[in-house]
């Protein structure tokens, strides 16, 4: 009886550090939004032919797009990739921009809310 | 002790049991987000008002038969799944932001690109229902050039900033002569001349065939082309549109919300990605008649 006892203890301590284990995952998530998860994507649609991108956001670091992928269309947020511009972890908000490379000045905002991504494609219109 | 030990292991059976609640509820909720909006394209269709179907609570808004509304809500689409293909009959590079082409031919000279071939659908509707004394555009000068003089044989003597008209060709008012005559208005007119030229509109005025444009060089321009409202006044969009370089006109889809996607809602000013080219400040405007 004993030994079926230690087993069931055994067995019920596994249980519970499982379940403590999976409950972690959801602290850490509710803690992130709590600090505001929203995230700013920039990409460039196709190759713009103007060099590097840099892109200035109020309140947040200027970062730039070294780099445009001919190939690159719109990009959505799920599948950003190397040649965009981003900030994660953001709190939300209204943000201003000024996007920049030669020849090319784009100017806005952007509103996000707790826990949403907004990209903003950058784009070149046609000459007619 | 028995009794302890039973009493620890049935509470610890209980904790466990309560920190399962939690990730049930999650289950659910990632179940219920995984639920994808049932699609709105009905592939089999072939014309822009089949091809799409309106939300839940809204209806197609009607306009007469015969309407410029009505001829471009009946546009045909070439069938699902056809490629955007340029002028020279390669491929666009970028498939990923359209649900229909249009059966609208992409001319080998290049010249019908964004604004257009917006201005050919239009001139076309005008010719197909004998309003051909309409058709005419601005060049990016200012100045009017129209069909019925083209077709008289006038032709524009361009100098720089300067354009004048003389006759000299002979009157001719088939088909073939007013493809000329588009083309002559590709080279001189664009998304700029319709800026200025045509009247600026409010959103809450928005109709079929109204036109989404930034005016300039580059600019763009997209075209409304079907009209859902709900019963709160709401109103959804359809737009297409022509590109750089010259190739298929198509249909797009809204980027930003799938949930309505193809329909788009319009505001003004708003910040409003279209398939290659993002409005930064949207501004509208409709043709003359």
């Amino acid at each position: 009886m004993k030994t079926s006892l230690k087993l069931i203890t055994l067995f019920a301590f596994t249980l519970l550090m499982t379940a403590c284990s999976s409950d972690d995952d959801n602290t850490e998530n509710q803690s992130l939004e709590g600090q505001g998860q929203s995230q700013l994507i920039f990409s460039a649609f196709g190759d713009i032919g103007c060099g590097v991108i840099t892109v200035a956001v109020d309140q947040l670091v200027t970062k730039t797009m070294d780099g445009q992928d001919p190939a690159t269309g719109f990009v959505y947020c799920q599948d950003s990739s190397a040649s965009v511009v981003q900030w994660m972890d953001i709190p939300a908000g209204t943000y201003t921009y000024v996007a920049s490379c030669s020849g090319y000045t784009w100017t806005g905002t952007r509103t996000l809310g707790s826990g949403s991504c907004s990209n903003l494609s950058l784009t070149v219109g046609s000459a007619d | 002790m028995k009794k302890f030990l039973l009493f620890i292991v049935l509470l610890i059976a209980l904790v466990f049991l309560m920190l399962q609640f939690k990730p049930v509820k999650k289950s659910i909720a990632i179940v219920e987000a995984s639920n994808t909006t049932p699609s709105l394209i009905n592939k089999d269709s072939v014309t822009i008002k089949g091809r799409v179907e309106t939300p839940d609570t809204y209806k197609r808004v009607n306009y007469p038969k015969g309407s410029f509304q009505e001829y471009l809500r009946n546009y045909k689409l070439k069938p699902f799944g056809s490629k955007i293909i340029n002028y020279d009959d390669s491929e666009y590079f970028w498939q990923r932001g359209h649900i229909g082409i249009l059966e609208v031919p992409v001319p080998k000279n290049g010249l019908q690109q964004c604004a257009d071939a917006l201005i050919r659908i239009r001139s076309e509707y005008l010719w197909d229902t004998n309003q051909k004394d309409k058709i005419g555009f601005n060049f990016t000068s200012g100045h009017y050039c129209s069909w019925l003089k083209y077709a008289e044989g006038y032709r524009p003597k361009i100098n720089g900033n300067k354009v004048t008209f003389h006759k000299t060709a002979s009157a001719n008012n088939t088909k073939t002569n007013f493809y000329k005559y588009l083309n002559l208005i590709y080279m001189y007119s664009g998304t700029l001349s319709l800026y200025n030229e045509l009247k600026s509109i409010e959103d809450k005025d928005l109709k079929i065939g109204d036109m989404l444009i930034k005016g300039g060089s580059p600019g763009h321009i997209v075209m409304i082309c079907d009209e859902a409202i709900n019963a709160k006044g709401n109103k959804l969009f359809l737009l297409f549109q022509g590109n750089t370089p010259a190739q298929s006109v198509h249909l797009v889809k809204n980027l930003e919300n799938a949930k309505i996607s193809p329909w788009y809602s319009l505001k003004k000013d708003a910040v409003i990605p279209v398939s290659n080219y993002t409005f930064q400040s949207s501004k509208f405007v409709r043709f003359k008649w």
